[in-house]
């Protein structure tokens, strides 16, 4: 992967912690969140885990001498 | 807060012995020193190895507002609180586009402060004695506000028995004195014990008052009861706003001057690695239980005020005691973890702040100076930055405290110069210069004008200060040099 791609990945994925679907409030919740609140949690979870695979995949990718590539 | 002292005769004591111990610490780091060099001193002989490395990391990264600061946000917000675990997050996202580079840069060219890659990288004194004055503007602040934060704890938690005065005069004094003696050693294996502390504080706090209170799901009735207003999702503004203090936090906190430091202190790439792949999970198990604890506060107890809110942990804690004597141990983990939290934070940006007025300012002035001469300089400076802020934090007037509040805004300005200056190598150090004054521009003028009451919002469209800076810094940065950066996206 290329890094233009894997810094681009990391952007959207930390975009998508941002409760942005949900609008109507509803008295529902899940281990006692709110699921908004849930998916905001569980989206950040797994932006977690794929900046922990990053790092241990791609660190010679983002440590590179190369400048960026397209 | 109740007048009764929070912490008995025997807590005030165990909090001394633990504060007092941290000195013993720095004659260890003085007495482990290799060298007397800058290197030596201020990077730790860059051989932080795996453990030392992640809890200097951690310990440095939570401040007291974790304890304090997240807690008394969720009591008030509910769980729209939850994007500090988010941001906390995203700062090792951030750290994954420079930091493999940087380290590697920072072993080749014996980098000791931030300003030597920017000299590294830009040629540009201009650029880097810049660079280098905004990280001290914002480091000081930072300085200010928690030591201004740790006599406001001491005095409430002794009930007046140890003043706001003496209580910073005390703690100040312990941490330029460790700090001074062994350098980043010393400060690093105190943030060994005051990393254990906060999280070992946090986790045991966490449980406890999970436990007596039954839980997110027992409270979730009575919290839709009390507050139902936390069962609104944010709506389009407040989830630009979500957006923007993601960004606006986590950019500012990854670029700190200390928390590069300690990036150029690892052992090696690999120890840096694994220090920061563990680091990524740690707001799980800090805020997100913080946040926990403000929101089942929010379940017992009502009707609290922005102030008071942040003692959210605090009450409930004093609640439980006076339900369960037996715990009342926890009140004075709580209290010693806030302030480890706190020490660990100023005892750091009071070594970047040091080198970087030796390295960055005087180096430049007098190159020819021996390592000996520069040592005994940045002590000095060490002992004088204290000095100023004990001062500033204990007579400062209210009316001019919000400038001092000023800084990942400031900060943010300076991080396209270290992601855009560690990957691409056509931007030019007059773009950088001219966006960071762009950019400081815009935040100083928004946050200023506000503050003097024009009809400036404080977050113009739900966008921060220091975004809306970073913004035009950006824009600036990539009109100056857009033919630069065409062709060498083109040559890639």
């Amino acid at each position: 992967m290329s890094r233009i791609k894997l810094y681009g990945l990391n952007s959207f994925l930390l975009l998508m912690t941002v409760p942005w679907f949900f609008i109507n409030t509803k008295m529902e919740s899940t281990g006692g969140f709110p699921h908004w609140a849930l998916y905001a949690l569980f989206s950040t979870l797994i932006y977690a885990i794929s900046i922990f695979y990053f790092l241990h995949r791609y660190w010679s990718i983002s440590a590179s001498e190369k400048t960026l590539k397209k | 807060m109740d007048s009764a002292p929070l912490l008995n005769h025997g807590g005030i004591i165990f909090l001394f012995l633990y504060l007092f111990s941290l000195i013993g610490v720095g004659l260890l780091g003085y007495y482990s020193k290799k060298e007397d060099s800058l290197g030596d001193f201020y990077l730790a002989g860059r051989g932080m190895g795996g453990i030392v490395l992640f809890l200097t990391l951690y310990a440095t990264q939570y401040s007291g507002n974790t304890m304090i600061g997240f807690s008394g946000r969720a009591y008030r917000q509910g769980f729209t609180a939850l994007v500090t675990v988010t941001f906390m997050c995203a700062i090792i996202g951030l750290y994954f586009i420079y930091a493999p580079k940087l380290h590697d840069l920072s072993r080749k060219h014996s980098f000791i402060t931030l300003g030597d890659f920017i000299y590294h990288r830009f040629k540009s004194i201009h650029l880097t004695i810049t660079i280098s004055i905004i990280s001290i503007i914002a480091l000081g602040n930072y300085i200010l506000t928690n030591l201004k934060a740790i006599g406001f704890i001491i005095e409430g938690a002794t009930a007046g028995q140890v003043s706001f005065v003496n209580a910073i005069i005390i703690l100040s004094l312990i941490m330029v004195i460790y700090e001074t003696l062994g350098g980043m050693r010393s400060v690093a294996w105190t943030d060994m014990l005051q990393g254990i502390l906060l999280l070992f504080g946090v986790i045991v706090i966490f449980y406890i008052i999970y436990k007596q209170y039954g839980g997110l799901n027992a409270i979730s009735s009575q919290l839709q009861i009390n507050r139902p207003d936390f069962w609104t999702p944010p709506d389009w503004s407040a989830k630009r706003l979500w957006l923007s203090t993601i960004l606006v936090v986590s950019i500012g906190v990854s670029v700190y001057p200390h928390a590069i430091q300690r990036i150029y202190s690892a052992k090696d790439s690999s120890t840096l690695r694994k220090s920061l792949q563990l680091m990524v999970f740690m707001p799980f198990v800090t805020t997100l239980f913080m946040v926990i604890v403000g929101i089942v506060g929010a379940s017992q107890i009502e009707g609290l005020d922005r102030n008071n809110s942040e003692q959210i942990s605090i009450l409930l804690l004093v609640d439980l005691a006076e339900q369960i004597p037996n715990i009342s141990w926890l009140i004075v983990m709580f209290l010693a973890a806030a302030i480890a939290a706190i020490m660990s934070t100023v005892d750091s940006a009071l070594l970047a702040i040091s080198s970087t007025v030796t390295q960055d300012l005087f180096r430049k002035i007098k190159p020819d100076s021996s390592q000996k001469t520069l040592l005994l300089f940045g002590k000095s400076i060490s002992w004088i930055i204290m000095l100023i802020a004990v001062i500033m934090a204990i007579n400062l007037p209210q009316t001019i405290w919000q400038l001092f509040q000023i800084k990942l805004e400031l900060l943010c300005q300076i991080a396209p110069a270290i992601f855009l200056g560690v990957h691409i190598k056509s931007i030019s150090s007059k773009s950088i210069l001219i966006g960071i004054y762009i950019g400081t521009f815009i935040s100083l003028s928004i946050m200023i004008g506000n503050w003097m009451g024009f009809p400036i919002p404080i977050k113009p469209f739900g966008i921060h200060a220091g975004l809306w800076g970073l913004i035009f810094n950006c824009l600036a940065i990539f009109t100056i040099d857009r033919n630069k950066l065409r062709s060498s996206i083109k040559l890639a």
